[in-house]
């Protein structure tokens, strides 16, 4: 039988692999995509708890959760064509100009 | 329904001005006086919206038939609403000739600003875990779109990128507490987190892991160390008007919500908090005066010296967990002193770069006082304020939180609060010796009354006036109002819900 | 109000006047500053005499009025209330009518003086900080007062700054004067702390003054004691005031004779319902009263500063006042306050006619022969002597002959005898400054500079005042007016008249003596054998000071500024700053610019919070 702590489980695995991804990745895309993961593996929890308590608002909440995490896209998306504009590439470790 | 609208009344004000700028913008050449006055217009009727509404006793949800109990207004929220919208005027109107002089500000820009104090004061008002992050969400991507605004610029882009990074983890961390949160009481609404903690019988183990991840993005916002990299470079990179509305604004939002759960919901979990607190207060005083003695630019400078002062605020919520009576109204004391001492630094940093390209670093400031006497006297002011001298506000701010962390036994926090306040006469001070004892070299330039100086000049005065005795002058709140200010914004959060 | 206007008139004339002098410091304009200065302290005379005229002929026993709250802190709420009972009214009438006199003669005096305008300007500071003190409602704004007139007093003793005495007995008062302050607020904050919270004036302290118990007491007391004995010029905090002489002639008749010096006393009669309840501390203070006086005396025997002689022999009349006040009989020492207000004034006043006259000399055994060269100063100076010494029915003799009486009666009988001894030697060194300065034989030729009617006036009204005001104590019409808590001691009369006749006796004996070694040929005083030495040098006490507490303290400066500060702690801060600032940069560099290390930091700090919850929480 499937429980919540599974879910939980999934969801926190999710996490690891977003936050691993978010330390490892220098493109700036890939960690978009962490940071996505990140949200999700919070909305996979959202949506889990709420079917836990037999109670529709946190499923609601994965919603707003999925739009926001839609404009946080959207902006980084715009600053990525920007970045990719200026400095030719989207790796993290060029863009250190500022320091001390 | 209808006399409920009453009270929402500056929140619609800025979300309708924020919508009416969108629309009216689009094109080139926007006429940017134009909507900077359309937009201070929206803001000076939320304002007073505000200001009407405070100390009147008004406590309960907002607009609870369609929104559930999601929203709340109390004085505590009142007061952010009013810090919030004064420091968007503070920004908007100081900074007219800096957006004047540069091409690449449009309409959007305003309707940015607006939206982003829009989520603030949503924050503010926010009584649900879910919509505090929203709130938070909303503010939060206004600002990076602020920070990477001059898009020609490499520093800005390169700022709002890791603004942005970083920032988006921040909200996570806050929503992964929030859900296990949720997971552990069943609900995210403040009032229902507080009866389950308050329960006694409870286990509050998830909810401290929950609420202690809420937490670490709090310290993200205020930039405690070893949250604080970010800092430096946004403050740097971003143009000087949003630094500006950074620095004094956004930086405080996050306390409209922190000290909310802090106060009334966590208040168990204050044990298990202290020693990292004390921890964690440290290092940020520290660190912050470690970054801001080694800088050359005045941005940067600021910045250091703005997680010093957050260091200080954390000494204050240390002091709260402890148990100390003063030290919430202490730290809120804190934050209007902080708030008008530094929109009045920035305003003067863009204020001056509004005419100039470059980076504004000490040097620059030589000769400062042959220039401009009366804003190098005001400049000084500021300085003496943030570094806590007496007979300005800064001091008592200071005074107030050292003596609340004294009353609960935190005298190594004290003690080391107040060598860091010695460091930072240091860097302080050398602004201050810049302006008035290297020669000048530049013509002296005549003080033009316009909106700018006049509000500078005005946040001198208060800057003074708070840190002086009884009111001297009626309607303008000296040392005693702003304290009687703080005391009722945290008297609205101390008592029992309904 | 009436008060208001007494107090408010000098602060608006000080400030005035002062302004107009820092607007142009060079322009002389002496007639507007002297309009300026005078004008406030003759209201305030008439004013005062309008009150003293209620409270003699009319009801009135008591005036008050509050300017504004001054302070307000938690339960520390203190007003600015001016209230006026018959004690300060005594005080404001001598203080009023002698400032006054003392102001129209400065008026002549200071002529020519480049700093007449800024003169004047302290001079009205001070009479207000000195009414502020006697007005004062409540013990803090009495202590402003006193913290004020300590201001003033420093400012006018290095008046004379260019002169090289004059800044450091101006430092040397407000030093010892501070010591006193210090002591004396804590006894205030001691009060306060006791019995502050029903209200902190002076009637509200007497109503709860039971509740206090009588060792807190006589600690309050004590302490207050030491602030008015380093006002009062009392041992050992007298050494100032012989020095304060650096400062212009009239003030120090105004402020280090007639006025501030006497506001120990003041304060302590004002008190007299707390010093009352605890009279082992009277007879200390007595004690040391009398000491003081005798001291003083002795040193005054062989002085030749005119100046100084007044100086000290000002020291040893308040050591009567303390004495008389110590062992209770509070009105007899007022009224000798009062008296010696008048005669005291008249003497600096005389005296500083005589160096003007002189052309600033000094020693009296350079004057000589005065007698014949000025007849006003002559008899002025005898009235004011007579009056000092204590011989009927000038001034002196009533005040002094009530203390001895009052010594007497409440069985203090070597305090007596002391007393009695040191009325010998006032009658001594007063009329040997007389004999010498106006009988013996003159020094030659010489022209005197004609003084100005502003001088003269002012000494011929204070004579008629020292010859006529002693009379206001037959009887004890003063005592029975202030109504004071005076001790009840009733003494035959006829005791007191054999004892007045006594006095007299002992007045003749010190007059006699002076009168055989000084009235012919006026020696000053050789330094041959060893106790003579002791005495021409004030018995060292000065140097001793010098040795005891100031060259430790200048050792232990060098020592700390020299060794530990420049050596060790210099070269600790240096590092200390070095070191913070490397740490700055070391700290800086993991400011690297990249975004990824920023992550780290931020998931090192998660981890180890993680890793804290979880010790907390029972983890691990």
């Amino acid at each position: 039988m499937i429980g919540l702590s599974h879910y939980l489980i999934i969801s926190g695995i999710l996490f690891a692999i977003g936050l691993v991804g978010v330390l490892r990745r220098k493109n700036l895309l890939m960690l978009f995509f962490a940071t996505e993961i990140m949200l999700n593996a919070a909305n996979v929890a959202f949506a889990a708890v709420s079917n836990y308590y037999h109670d529709l608002t946190g499923q609601m909440f994965a919603f707003f959760i999925i739009a926001v995490a839609a404009s946080e896209v959207a902006v980084g998306l715009g600053l990525l064509i920007v970045l990719y504009k200026k400095f030719g590439t989207l790796d993290l470790d060029d863009l250190a100009s500022m320091k001390g | 329904m209808v006399e409920y609208l009453y009270f929402v009344i500056s929140l619609l004000s800025v979300l309708g001005g924020a919508s009416l700028l969108l629309l009216l913008t689009h094109r080139e050449g926007d006429d940017l006086y134009r909507l900077n006055h359309i937009s201070v217009l929206f803001l000076v009727v939320a304002l007073f919206a505000a200001l009407m509404q405070w100390n009147l006793g008004t406590r309960g949800y907002l607009l609870e038939g369609l929104f559930g109990k999601v929203l709340y207004i109390d004085d505590f929220a009142l007061l952010f609403d009013t810090m919030f919208i004064t420091g968007t005027i503070m920004t908007l109107l100081i900074n007219t000739e800096y957006f004047a002089n540069r091409r690449y500000f449009n309409g959007e820009y305003f309707a940015l600003i607006l939206f982003s104090l829009f989520g603030m004061m949503l924050l503010a008002h926010s009584h649900e875990l879910v919509t505090a992050f929203i709130a938070l969400e909303i503010a939060s991507l206004s600002v990076y779109a602020l920070v990477g605004y001059h898009k020609n610029n490499l520093v800005s882009i390169e700022a709002m990128m890791k603004y942005f990074t970083l920032g988006s983890i921040g909200g996570i961390l806050f929503l992964l507490g929030s859900v296990i949160i949720f997971a552990a009481t069943g609900s995210t609404e403040l009032g229902a987190i507080a009866q389950y903690t308050h329960k006694g019988s409870a286990d509050l183990t998830p909810v401290i892991i929950g609420a202690t991840f809420i937490m670490i993005a709090v310290m993200f916002k205020i930039g405690a160390v070893p949250f604080h990299a970010w800092v430096l470079d946004v403050y740097e990179g971003a143009p000087f008007p949003v630094t500006m509305f950074m620095a004094s604004t956004f930086k405080i939002a996050i306390f409209a919500i922190a000290l909310r759960l802090y106060i009334v919901d966590f208040v168990p979990m204050h044990g298990t908090w202290t020693h990292l607190l004390e921890l964690m207060a440290a290092l940020t005083m520290l660190g912050g005066s470690w970054l801001a003695i080694t800088q050359k630019s005045l941005k940067r400078m600021l910045a250091g010296s703005s997680i010093v002062h957050s260091g200080y605020m954390l000494i204050a919520i240390t002091s709260i967990g402890l148990g100390s009576n003063i030290a919430a109204s202490a730290i809120i004391f804190y934050l209007i002193a902080y708030f008008v001492s530094s929109v009045g630094a920035f305003g003067i940093l863009s204020f001056i770069s509004a005419t100039s390209r470059k980076e504004l670093t000490y040097d620059d400031f030589k000769g400062f006082s042959e220039r401009r006497p009366y804003m190098a006297a005001m400049m000084a002011v500021f300085m003496l304020s943030l570094a806590g001298f007496p007979s300005t506000i800064g001091f008592l701010g200071k005074f107030y939180i050292f003596t609340a962390a004294i009353e609960s036994g935190e005298f190594f926090l004290a003690g080391l609060g107040i060598a860091m306040a010695f460091v930072s006469v240091y860097y302080y001070f050398k602004l201050i010796a810049m302006i008035y004892f290297y020669p000048n070299k530049e013509p002296q330039k005549e003080l033009v009354f316009n909106s700018s100086t006049l509000l500078i000049i005005l946040l001198a005065a208060v800057v003074v006036l708070g840190g002086m005795g009884s009111g001297l002058i009626p309607y303008m709140p000296s040392a005693d109002g702003f304290i009687d200010i703080a005391t009722a914004a945290v008297g609205a959060l101390g008592t029992p819900l309904r | 109000m009436l008060l208001d206007l007494i107090l408010l008139a000098p602060f608006a004339a000080a400030l005035v006047g002062g302004l107009l002098y820092l607007y142009d410091p060079q322009a002389r304009r002496e007639k507007i500053y002297s309009i300026i200065a005078l004008t406030p302290v003759l209201l305030g005379a008439v004013l005062s005499l309008v009150i003293g005229w209620s409270f003699i002929f009319g009801e009135t026993t008591h005036i008050e009025s509050t300017l504004f709250e001054w302070l307000h802190v938690g339960d520390l709420r203190i007003a600015l209330t001016l209230s006026v009972d018959r004690l300060s009214m005594v005080m404001l009438f001598f203080v009023t009518f002698v400032g006054a006199l003392i102001h129209i003669y400065s008026a002549g005096y200071m002529s020519g003086d480049s700093g007449y305008g800024k003169f004047f300007a302290y001079l009205n500071l001070f009479m207000a900080s000195m009414l502020l003190l006697i007005l004062a409602d409540n013990p803090v704004i009495m202590f402003i007062g006193w913290e004020l007139v300590g201001l003033c007093s420093y400012l006018l003793i290095g008046f004379y700054y260019r002169e090289e005495a004059a800044i450091p007995a101006a430092n040397k008062a407000f030093i010892v004067n501070r010591i006193g302050d210090f002591v004396f607020i804590m006894g205030v904050a001691l009060l306060f702390v006791t019995v502050g919270v029903n209200g902190f004036g002076f009637t509200a302290i007497e109503a709860s003054i039971t509740k206090i118990d009588t060792a807190m007491l006589s600690l309050i007391g004590l302490l207050l004691f030491v602030g008015a004995m380093g006002k009062s010029a009392q041992i050992p905090l007298y050494v100032w005031l012989p020095d304060a002489m650096a400062g212009p002639t009239p003030v120090s008749a105004l402020i280090h004779a007639a006025t501030m010096v006497t506001a120990g006393v003041y304060m302590v009669a004002r008190f007299d319902f707390l010093y009352s309840r605890i009279p082992g501390v009277g007879e200390f203070i007595a004690v040391i009263g009398i000491a003081s006086a005798l001291l003083a005396a002795v040193i005054a025997s062989y002085q030749s500063d005119i100046k100084k002689i007044l100086a000290y022999s000002t020291v040893s009349q308040l050591g009567y006042m303390f004495a008389a006040v110590g062992v209770g009989a509070y009105s007899a020492g007022l009224f000798h306050v009062f008296t010696h207000a008048f005669f005291k004034a008249l003497l600096f006043l005389g005296a500083g006619a005589i160096i003007i006259a002189l052309s600033h000399e000094q020693n009296i055994f350079r004057m000589g022969g005065l007698r014949k060269d000025s007849r006003l100063l002559y008899y002025t100076m005898l009235i004011a002597t007579f009056s000092i010494a204590g011989i009927p029915p000038f001034a002196g003799f009533f005040s002094k002959d009530a203390i001895l009486v009052s010594l007497l009666s409440t069985g203090h009988y070597t305090l007596w005898s002391l007393a009695t001894f040191g009325v010998f030697l006032t009658s001594y060194y007063m009329f040997r400054l007389f004999f010498a300065v106006f009988h013996a034989r003159s020094y030659g030729f010489r022209v005197l500079k004609p003084l100005p009617l502003t001088m003269t006036v002012p000494l011929v009204v204070l004579a008629v005042g020292t010859a006529t005001l002693g009379l206001l104590g037959v009887g004890g019409t003063f005592g029975n007016f202030l109504g004071l808590a005076d001790i009840h001691a009733e003494a035959d009369h006829t005791i007191e008249y054999l004892l007045a006749i006594f006095n007299l006796f002992v007045v003749a004996a010190g007059a006699g003596l002076a009168y055989r070694l000084f009235a012919q040929e006026a020696e000053p005083p050789n330094e041959e054998s060893r106790v003579r030495r002791l005495l021409v040098h004030k018995f060292y006490i000065d140097e001793i000071y010098g040795y005891v507490f100031v060259k430790p303290l200048y050792f232990i400066a060098s020592f700390t500024g020299n060794l530990i500060d420049h050596k060790v702690l210099g070269r600790m801060i240096l590092l200390g700053v070095e070191g913070y600032r490397r740490a700055g940069e070391g700290f800086g560099k993991l400011q690297n610019g990249r975004v990824r290390f920023y992550t780290l930091y931020m998931l090192v700090g998660i981890s180890y919070i993680s890793y804290y919850l979880l010790s907390i929480l029972g983890g691990i």
